[in-house]
């Protein structure tokens, strides 16, 4: 399976996001801005899921949200929201341009792996089923 | 006139009586002084009495004075007839007098300002004196009591006698029965006894036989003239009227034994001249009194004005500085508000990191000791994560999401919500919403967790129990309000004004943003939030929200 795609200028929570999943045994990589993570997918990186952070320095995580879902090709990567402020708004706005969940910093590590767990269990299926 | 004098018939009937006998005596004294003509003297009194009788009494007197001056004058010259007459011409006069007093100068206030001073004299002592002293000379002369030829000079001494009996009698009754409302500083017992001292020093000097300028008739009428100027500045008009009726007294008796500036070879000449002068003494001291007077009423009026105004620009002053306080109040939150929105996203992205770091080596760790710090360093986690949050409520004041909201239906809510937490704390919860009440404008969410933490702060207030009341009324004003009322500790005087700041907290692990953050949540929906607090007796919260107009 390709690496997971963390989306987050902190390097720390990158690091600390990576060693989590990598302890439930995911593998992952991370991109600092929209523009790094854009030009990885593009490049064919094709992530299996994105963890994206909603504050990112070249922009708002929502609008590379729904730059990613509306396009064709990727539209179809599950994408979990992370967001250091408490805001029901941009939550419920993450969601309904096709998030397929949203956390708020700080996260509970069980939670977030058991998301992440059941999109990606859903994927591998719809890739057997497709193939 | 007034009924209020008939009630007691008997009473009546006595002052009538006492009238008459008054009236009639002063007209005997009077006609003592008549040198003219048996009956017509320039020293009648009774004309005064009429009117003053009239304006205290009421016209229906009038028996009194008609069988007074019918006596005087049957007594005098013995004629029916011209008695009869007479006495009706007294009669119309004070009537007439008392009448028109009463019509255009304001009765028995005639002496209270200068105007109506200077109307009575026109009104009552010179128009209505014409009436008796031309009834009363004409039947005179009809019946030969006066020669024709006389008839110009007993006329002008009768009603000259009438109507100074009407300028210093008058007043003199009128302004010792009739309480003044003075505006005058009360003048010392030494200024009293100096006045009266100037007083009798110039009537002794005028009109005592053992004085030189009496003797000699030297014209020192004029002398008069200070003290009475001093009176009238700083008496009350009863005694300036009080002090030309002795001096008028003294007068009379002095020109009438030859004395003073006055006194000619034609004992009526002299005391026709003496009473015009003492005339112009008293209309000129009760105008200067009663101007004075008005002087002192506007300055005092100017005086309350001012201070009045005074108490207002106090009062103005306060409520601008009470909104400046608020203001300055407001902005402190607004720029805590965004201050906060900015810390949170800094703090929370390495609070995540110590959470989400330690709750991996938990997972990783399978040693107990260690296992319960790394909860240790979670469960802080979340209570930094906790503080935060209410910090970000500060930061989001949209007033856009306000709906129309059924504020029994949230308050039930909010008191089930918490029936748990009341019983496990043996708090009893008392409900008393007003049934209908009208719907307000909120944001549910924020109304709820604003009433939350108001309840919440109450059952901290109650660590061994008590009561919680939750009230909800819908006042008249059109405001609904929402009362919290705990029996619990109690908030000491000096806290109460605090106690909504955010950080401000008595409690040891409190953050003090619960009760701010109620603050903030009633501020924007436009209400208001008011504190009753005696300690050891409970809490208050009282939250006023405006109801939906419809």
């Amino acid at each position: 399976m390709n690496p997971i795609l963390i989306i987050d200028d902190n390097k720390y929570i990158s690091f600390t996001l990576t060693e989590v999943i990598q302890d439930y045994g995911f593998k992952s990589i991370t991109a600092k801005t929209c523009e790094e993570a854009l030009k990885y997918i593009e490049s064919g990186g094709n992530p299996p899921l994105i963890i994206l952070d909603k504050k990112l320095p070249d922009g708002d995580g929502i609008n590379l949200l729904r730059l990613l879902k509306q396009k064709q090709e990727y539209k179809g990567i599950p994408v979990i929201m992370l967001t250091a402020y408490a805001d029901e708004l941009s939550s419920l706005e993450a969601i309904k341009i096709g998030a397929h969940a949203f956390f708020c910093k700080p996260f509970n590590n069980e939670e977030i792996m058991k998301t992440i767990e059941k999109v990606l269990d859903k994927e591998k299926i719809d890739k057997e089923k497709s193939s | 006139m007034n009924s209020r004098y008939r009630a007691n018939p008997v009473k009546e009937t006595a002052i009538i009586v006492g009238i008459f006998i008054v009236y009639f005596l002063s007209g005997k004294l009077g006609l003592k002084l008549a040198f003219e003509n048996a009956s017509a003297t320039a020293v009648w009194p009774p004309t005064g009495i009429a009117i003053a009788a009239f304006l205290l009494r009421g016209y229906h007197i009038f028996p009194a004075i008609l069988a007074g001056a019918f006596f005087i004058n049957i007594t005098t010259t013995g004629d029916i007839i011209t008695s009869i007459l007479i006495a009706i011409g007294n009669t119309s006069e004070g009537l007439l007098g008392a009448w028109l007093v009463n019509k255009y100068s304001e009765g028995l206030n005639t002496f209270a300002s200068s105007s109506n001073i200077l109307k009575f004299v026109f009104l009552a002592g010179i128009l209505s004196t014409l009436v008796s002293a031309t009834i009363g000379v004409t039947s005179l002369a009809l019946w030969d009591f006066v020669k024709w030829d006389n008839y110009a000079s007993v006329w002008l001494t009768w009603w000259i006698g009438d109507a100074v009996g009407a300028f210093l009698i008058a007043p003199l009754i009128v302004l010792w029965f009739k309480n003044e409302i003075v505006h005058l500083q009360k003048p010392s017992a030494a200024e009293s006894a100096a006045v009266v001292l100037a007083l009798l020093f110039v009537s002794y000097f005028e009109f005592s036989p053992l004085s030189v300028s009496a003797v000699k008739n030297y014209p020192l009428s004029f002398l008069l003239i200070p003290p009475f100027v001093w009176i009238s500045f700083r008496f009350k008009k009863r005694y300036v009227i009080t002090a030309a009726f002795l001096v008028s007294v003294v007068a009379i008796w002095s020109t009438l034994h030859g004395y003073g500036p006055f006194s000619t070879s034609n004992t009526n000449i002299s005391l026709v001249f003496l009473q015009s002068f003492i005339s112009l003494i008293i209309i000129l001291s009760l105008v200067f009194a009663a101007i004075v007077d008005e002087r002192n009423a506007n300055e005092e009026k100017l005086r309350q004005a001012y201070s009045s105004m005074e108490v207002k620009v106090f009062e103005r002053t306060q409520e601008l500085k009470k909104a400046e306080e608020e203001l300055i109040h407001s902005e402190k939150l607004a720029s805590l508000g965004r201050f906060s929105a900015g810390i949170a996203h800094e703090i929370r992205n390495p609070l995540a990191n110590i959470s989400s770091l330690a709750q991996l080596l938990k997972r990783k760790n399978s040693n107990d000791e260690i296992s319960q710090h790394l909860d240790f360093i979670i469960d802080n986690s979340e209570i930094a994560n906790n503080i935060i949050k209410d910090l970000l409520n500060f930061a989001s004041r949209d007033t856009a999401s306000l709906k129309e909201t059924d504020l029994t239906q949230l308050l039930e809510k909010v008191c089930n919500g918490v029936e748990a937490r009341c019983e496990k704390n043996k708090i009893r919860i008392i409900k008393n919403i007003q049934p209908g009440l009208p719907n307000i404008k909120a944001n549910e969410d924020k109304l709820h967790t604003a009433f939350l933490n108001l309840i919440s702060n109450a059952i901290d207030a109650m660590p061994g129990g008590g009561t919680l009341r939750v009230t909800a009324e819908h006042e008249p004003s059109g405001e609904t309000v929402v009362t919290f009322e705990d029996s619990g500790s109690g908030i000491p005087r000096e806290n109460i004004s605090k106690v909504l700041e955010p950080f401000f907290t008595t409690k040891p692990d409190g953050t003090g943003l619960g009760l701010a953050l109620a603050y903030q949540v009633v501020n924007l929906h436009s209400g208001r939030i008011e504190i009753k607090s005696e300690v050891n007796e409970g809490t208050s919260f009282i939250i006023k929200l405006p109801s939906v107009q419809n």
